[in-house]
């Protein structure tokens, strides 16, 4: 039974369009070898199949992490709002993740400088242009939209005061300690990658058991208190 | 009356024993549905002992009349571990699925139980939660329902037909060693025969992910050769399970063990790898057995059946598919790369043209012959 699926040539091409480091020249050179020679691309035995599997897998590699850890607040009209940081244009990626997951939800992602707004619902339109000041101000203008254009609502059960107090339970209730495994553990979430804020829990239950099971010396540890 | 607060505290740590890897569906998605299963499996999130959260993992019930030796809910467990006994009320569970679910904190619901009462009745339970869920909240995403020895056909039936995946502890490799370690439930009427409904359930469309079982390793002094031969058995055609997943079995008051503690359980995982992904047979993988019917653990099983493969030094321009996932380094990835290139008559001379698609030079270049160089190793000299 094969688990593996090659991603297909072309794209692997476009999502190396969206790293930040693509220029036009880039992009053209690629789609020409794309036409040329796609087992370039896919064998990566040229160095320009190298750089875009490269910059391909970066993009892949964010929009996995931001659509997997991404948190969203969910808003009763069906609104879900999240927030991260994103280092390439990789949102189409993101967007198109997500929506086909929760297809009859508008999904609202704040990021550094901007927003996007994203919906595979069949029964709207699309979302007017706009630049709200504030991110209350974008809120409330996507609320508006969808209050206007469908009446379904999320049912008031879902909303637990305290949800993320929740979370962090649970998280905690899984956790075996007798097979603590901290190098496999930063294997899937590198330090790097723990620094972003939707990991933050994980990031401070990580110091909590490495402070009770004292897996963590610094120098400091062994110099003494003035 | 505990608080949803507390009960998720006590059902969740109770359930974190159980194994679930997907999340991973095939099934169409259900128009005005609330989420949908993809088909490559999201983790969410990740704990300090490696393994992934995509699921919300919970007993419906701690309360349990079994008196299995490697559980805590047992009856057999009198230790201070022991938890206050509590259930979760199906409407409960189903809003806190959701909840967790709209937060994009899970992909969907993994719901096992203990057993209060009898199997069908808890079985019942099980079916009316997920049933809620796929009904009234209208739910599409993946839901696991571990199912409960002795359990019968119509209650799995229906239970088949509203999940992704049903699984069965079957625990032990046999009879005789449940025995060992469990007094009250019986390995042939309870588990195989069970099992054997899935098979049947499956081959009529129901359980689109197919279904799966987890054995304890270490409870007892069952040998790999043991649990291999059930492995074996249930992928066969025969059973047709989807996946096995291993646990070695940590006594509810012991101390913590060495990481070497579960390197039975990582080779138990590589020689079922083996045989699922790179179409090695039973005989095969039983060869490399020791004299006392355990997976040696100081060397990777792939190396131990390439030394004794008579196929090798392979010229890597030359090889087929299967060949290629016989060389160790060499995987699915890299496999399918290098047929890419032999396909385009592209001729591979150099060990860095391996590394670029993806072959771990070091344990593959002994067995492959790369341009007209074929590495020596210390066997030239025996």
């Amino acid at each position: 039974m094969s688990v593996f699926r090659q991603t297909p040539a072309r794209q692997l091409v476009k999502a190396a369009s969206y790293h930040v480091d693509s220029t036009e020249e880039f992009n053209e050179e690629a789609r020409v070898l794309l036409v040329s020679a796609p087992y370039e691309i896919i064998t990566k035995c040229s160095e320009m199949g190298v750089l875009i599997n490269k910059r391909a897998s970066a993009v892949y590699r964010e929009a996995n992490q931001i659509s997997s850890f991404v948190k969203f607040e969910p808003l009763p009209e069906m609104i879900l709002v999240g927030e991260c940081v994103l280092e390439h244009n990789s949102f189409p990626i993101i967007s198109r993740w997500i929506c086909n997951r929760l297809k009859n939800f508008i999904i609202l992602i704040f990021t550094q400088k901007t927003f996007f707004v994203a919906s595979n619902r069949k029964d709207i339109g699309s979302f007017p242009e706009f630049n709200g000041d504030s991110r209350e101000e974008v809120i409330e203008h996507v609320r508006n939209f969808a209050r206007e254009s469908f009446d379904e609502r999320i049912p008031e059960d879902y909303f637990i005061e305290e949800g993320e107090l929740y979370w962090k339970e649970y998280y905690e209730t899984q956790f075996l300690e007798q097979r603590t495994n901290l190098k496999l553990f930063h294997q899937f979430l590198p330090k790097k990658v723990l620094e972003k804020e939707s990991l933050r829990l994980e990031r401070e239950f990580l110091e909590k058991i490495t402070l009770k099971n004292d897996l963590n010396h610094t120098l400091d540890d062994f110099l003494e208190e003035d | 009356m505990p608080s949803t607060l507390e009960k998720l505290r006590i059902l969740g740590d109770a359930a974190k024993y159980d194994l679930c890897a997907s999340t991973a569906s095939p099934k169409k998605q259900i128009a005005g549905a609330i989420g949908s299963p993809t088909t490559m499996g999201i983790c969410h999130s990740y704990l300090p002992d490696g393994r992934c959260i995509s699921l919300l993992k919970v007993l419906l019930t701690n309360k349990c009349i079994h008196d299995c030796v490697y559980c805590i809910n047992s009856t057999s467990n009198n230790s201070c571990f022991k938890r206050q006994t509590v259930s979760f009320d199906p409407d409960e569970l189903a809003n806190l699925t959701m909840t967790f679910f709209l937060r994009n904190h899970i992909e969907g619901l993994f719901l096992s139980s203990g057993i209060e009462g009898d199997a069908n009745q808890q079985a019942e339970r099980i079916h009316e939660t997920i049933k809620l869920l796929r009904d009234k909240h209208k739910f599409g995403s993946y839901i696991h329902a571990k199912v409960l020895p002795g359990i019968g056909k119509d209650e799995l039936k229906r239970i088949s037909e509203v999940a992704d995946r049903v699984s069965i502890n079957v625990e032990l490799p046999n009879s005789s060693r449940l025995n060992e370690v469990c007094s009250t439930k019986d390995y042939n009427s309870d588990i195989l025969r069970p099992s054997k409904w899935l098979t049947d359930f499956y081959k009529k469309g129901l359980i689109p992910s197919g279904y799966t079982t987890q054995y304890v390793v270490g409870s007892t002094d069952e040998t790999d050769e043991e649990v291999l031969k059930r492995v074996f058995d249930f992928y066969s055609n025969d059973w047709k399970f989807r996946r096995q997943y291993y646990s070695s079995y940590l006594p509810i008051t012991a101390e913590i063990p060495q990481p070497s503690y579960f390197l039975r359980e990582v080779r138990l995982y590589q020689i079922d790898w083996l045989h699922r992904v790179y179409d090695y047979n039973s005989q095969e993988l039983s060869s490399i057995l020791n004299e006392d019917g355990f997976i040696p653990l100081r060397d990777d099983p792939k190396l131990l059946l390439a030394r004794q493969d008579d196929i090798f030094p392979l010229d890597i321009n030359e090889a087929s598919y299967n060949e290629l996932m016989r060389v160790p380094g060499v995987g699915e990835r890299s496999a399918t790369r290098i047929i890419e290139l032999q396909r385009e008559k592209v001729d591979i001379r150099k060990p860095i043209q391996l590394k670029n698609v993806g072959v771990v030079i070091k344990r593959a270049l002994p067995f492959l012959k790369v341009g007209n160089m074929v590495q020596t190793t210390m066997d030239d000299f025996m």
